[in-house]
């Protein structure tokens, strides 16, 4: 329960997230929602991480801090060997390519005016977007285009010009004025007198201070205008290459989106141009994970991808997880509440509580073996699907999640624990080794004698019975035949 | 509270016959309920299960007289306590809601008032049904909180429901339709909102306040596995129509219709080993404003054979009383497995899918 430490990492994952923790800041109050505490866990290639755990016990708000959304209040995650926290907005966006979600509502998180083909793209066409253009020649002239922005807009060319041209001017303005002025003499020249002598003064001084000045301002002007008229047969031409690389890239996203939906067993020649609304629950899943899969993913973090839906659906979807994970060798990390689920699909499962870890193992382990009283109390409270167990019969976990705001000292889950003692509320449990490949964080871990339990949902004998009866090709079902 | 006693002579207080709910859309006639029968005694508990649009929702709604009045038609007889409800107006039905028959619904965020607080959505039927005064029928709101094992209910009464967990206002909700000590409650769906311990606890909330009530209830899910150890007698749904029907020892000890086959073996289950491949049933229910000619299920069964796409099958009775079902190659039969083997040879992709489960299953 309610554990920290790092006994449980591996070490060489694809992805490794330790000492993850989200907080959340509560009005001005100062408070802060302690969401995720002190969390460590790895991900191996090609292998599928359960996290469990009820309602508010940070699971999906790891999901997402793991996915930086919003990044994390403190700890690191790595995939591979990149530290995502060191990782600026576009390094980002690179990143995620790598790494993919899917949300628990499938109607909800696709754009309902949109449809199913834009809906898959999209992330290629983000991803198509950040290395835009990729035609060599206008990959050129967009080098080229900026630099000559940059000049165009040089403050110190700008402001030279600027000088250059207004002395020009105002030298021209004062000769024409000078020259205006006073008595025209024999060749019809005027003198200006006084006013006109002292402009003559002024120029012929300052010829040698204004020459430069008006050559820069003429250089300057010259650059200017020269820019502005080369620009516009390089934006056309851009325009042409661009339109052919759209098209160009379309079809190829076409045929990736194709792809994808097909591979999700979504038919995707009638359903390109559907929109979200015209799909079940099921299918509008299958539609966001081919959305996930549209980048070639290492890792998908799927969020509650099932708890939507119908129990003959969610098969369908976990099946096909499985199909995927097979066939494109990703890494799952698989959030849900319901531990049924998450053992079938995981080779591993992380338990959480309350923002912490309670136990880590294989799930077959796991549910054999249950080490911490949390696991135990989640898994009777899985309906059996046999007559012949007394749901009532089941540890039921008494009361509520505690706030988050102010979570329990010690072991957060001592408040529901019938095991809680007082060393439980002074010192947190560490996480520690029970047994080979399973971790548990708890003081008063539970051990051999604890674990008929389990047991509570194998009636050995009528289960296996009753498998037989239902898959059998003998008709002596007792009682039913017609 | 006040109806622990049963009232009435005879055992049966829910007759349910030839019921089908048809409303009339733009598209055409939807037949979400169709023929449908079923009883129920007091005290007992009835699971109807099915997937999404199997009529499960439908079915209870037109039990209670839920629905709109305009464009549904309704046909068939609904007896409750030997009166006929079916056609009573809203007038006369009023007096039957609440205090006879109620509901707790599927999603407890949207079902209670946001600016109401609870004691009042509590005692609003009690004030009306029972003209019980305001501290009286605040009392009793507490009470009500208390039963649900709402913590604290002299304070949780004057709070509104954003103030309180999905599991804490599903309780609301159990406390609401309790309120005048309904005969008869359906649970539509109570618990698929919320996480699988909140379910738990919910679901033994629920069969501890039948048992003190002596009431009958209608628990609607898509889990068998909800209903297995908590209802008397189980009703499987599809396409609007009864599939099977069958105490639950029974049907889990001898199911009959491939649908309640394929929908047991959907679930996974805890005791088997991880990665076990799970039974899904492929493709998607039926289309209600064109519904299939034979056996709804027939496009997804792996059983299926030229007559089920022709003729409809009728509910007949296996050798197990109150066992019945609607299929012509039913599961553990010799000709629901030639069937089965026949279609594997023959490449139904259903059929297949069973064959690739039964694989590596077998505990």
């Amino acid at each position: 329960m309610a554990g920290s430490g790092t006994a449980h990492l591996r070490g060489g994952g694809a992805l490794t997230v330790e000492h993850l923790t989200v907080e959340f800041p509560v009005g001005t109050s100062g408070d802060k929602v302690h969401a995720v505490s002190d969390v460590s866990f790895d991900l191996m290639k090609g292998e599928t991480l359960g996290v469990v755990g009820e309602s508010g016990c940070g699971k999906s708000t790891t999901g997402k801090a793991i996915m930086r959304v919003p990044p994390p209040t403190s700890g690191s995650v790595r995939l591979g060997a990149i530290d995502l926290s060191t990782l600026g907005a576009d390094q980002l966006r690179d990143v995620r390519g790598r790494l993919q979600m899917i949300f628990q509502d499938p109607i909800s998180s696709l754009n309902p005016r949109r449809t199913i083909r834009d809906i898959v793209a999209e992330p290629l066409t983000v991803r198509w977007l950040d290395g835009f253009p990729r035609y060599p020649a206008a990959q050129a002239w967009d080098n080229f285009t900026p630099a000559m922005l940059k000049l165009w807009k040089n403050k110190w060319l700008v402001l030279l010009t600027k000088i250059g041209l207004g002395v020009l001017l105002g030298g021209v303005l004062l000769y024409v004025v000078a020259s205006a002025v006073g008595e025209p003499d024999q060749f019809g020249r005027r003198d200006g007198g006084a006013g006109a002598d002292l402009a003559n003064q002024i120029i012929r001084g300052g010829g040698l201070l204004l020459a430069p000045a008006a050559i820069v301002g003429i250089i300057g002007s010259a650059i200017w205008l020269l820019l502005v008229f080369l620009m516009i047969p390089f934006k056309i031409a851009r325009s042409v290459l661009v339109a052919m690389e759209k098209k160009e890239f379309a079809k190829e996203v076409d045929e990736k989106v194709f792809t994808a939906l097909e591979e999700v067993g979504i038919p995707a020649q009638v359903s390109m141009t559907k929109y979200p609304h015209e799909f079940s629950g099921g299918q509008a899943q299958r539609i966001s994970i081919a959305r996930a899969l549209v980048l070639d993913p290492e890792i998908i973090i799927c969020d509650e991808p099932v708890s939507a839906l119908d129990v003959s659906v969610q098969a369908q979807v976990l099946n096909l997880l499985e199909d995927l994970k097979a066939s494109r060798d990703i890494s799952l990390i698989f959030i849900a509440h319901d531990l049924a689920v998450v053992k079938n699909i995981s080779d591993r499962v992380v338990v959480m509580y309350l923002g912490k870890v309670c136990e880590v193992g294989q799930p077959d382990l796991l549910y054999s073996k249950p080490r911490h009283p949390y696991t135990r109390a989640l898994m009777s409270a899985i309906p059996v699907p046999d007559p012949l167990v007394d749901p009532r019969s089941a540890e039921e976990i008494d009361g509520e999640l505690p706030s988050p705001i102010h979570p329990p000292s010690g072991c957060r889950f001592r408040t529901r624990c019938a095991r809680a003692t007082e060393i439980c509320s002074t010192a947190e449990p560490e996480i520690a080794e029970v047994a080979d490949g399973q971790f548990v964080a708890c003081h008063h871990p539970l051990d051999e004698k604890d674990w008929h339990l389990s047991e509570r949902s194998v009636p050995v004998t009528v289960s296996s019975d009753l498998d037989g009866l239902l898959h059998s090709t003998t008709p002596e079902a007792p009682g039913g035949v017609k | 509270m006040s109806n622990a006693e049963p009232k009435g002579n005879s055992e049966r207080l829910l007759e349910v016959e030839g019921l089908s709910t048809k409303f009339l859309t733009a598209r055409g006639t939807v037949t979400a309920v169709d023929n449908v029968s079923f009883t129920l005694d007091r005290g007992k508990t009835l699971g109807v299960v099915g997937e999404s649009g199997s009529g499960k929702t439908v079915l209870s709604r037109s039990i209670m007289n839920l629905l709109p009045r305009k464009n549904v038609e309704r046909t068939g007889s609904v007896r409750f306590d030997g009166r006929e409800v079916l056609n009573l107006s809203d007038k006369d039905m009023r007096h039957i809601w609440g205090k006879e028959m109620a509901m707790v619904f599927q999603d407890p965020m949207t079902s209670l008032n946001p600016v109401m607080r609870i004691g009042k959505q509590i005692t609003e039927s009690l004030r009306i049904h029972l003209g019980v005064d305001k501290k009286t029928a605040r009392q009793e709101a507490i009470e009500l909180l208390r039963s649900v094992k709402i913590p604290e209910p002299e304070k949780r009464v004057d709070e509104y429901p954003h103030q309180l967990s999905g599991g804490m206002r599903q309780r609301v909700m159990i406390a609401v339709a309790l309120a005048c000590g309904p005969r008869m409650l359906f649970a539509d769906e109570p618990t698929t909102a919320l996480d699988v311990t909140v379910q738990a606890q919910i679901l033994n909330l629920l069969a501890e306040q039948q048992r003190d009530r002596f009431m009958a209830m209608v628990l609607v899910t898509h889990d068998l596995g909800v209903v297995a150890g908590r209802a008397d007698e189980i009703a499987v749904m599809y396409g609007g129509r009864l599939v099977e029907k069958a105490p639950t020892a029974t049907l889990f000890r001898s199911m009959k219709h491939p649908y309640t086959e394929a929908l047991f073996r959907s679930i996974p289950r805890i005791e088997n080993p991880s990665h076990t491949r799970l039974l899904a049933i492929g493709g998607r229910p039926p289309d209600l404003v064109n519904p299939p000619k034979g056996c709804a299920f027939a496009d997804r069964c792996p059983r299926v054979q030229t007559m089920c796409r022709e003729e409809r099958p009728k509910l007949v009775n296996a050798i197990t009383a109150g066992h019945s079902y609607a299929c012509f190659y039913p599961t553990g039969t010799p000709e629901g497995d030639k069937a089965l083997e026949d279609n594997i040879v023959a490449g139904v992709p259903a059929a297949l899918e069973v064959q690739i489960t039964d694989a590596p299953s077998g505990i």
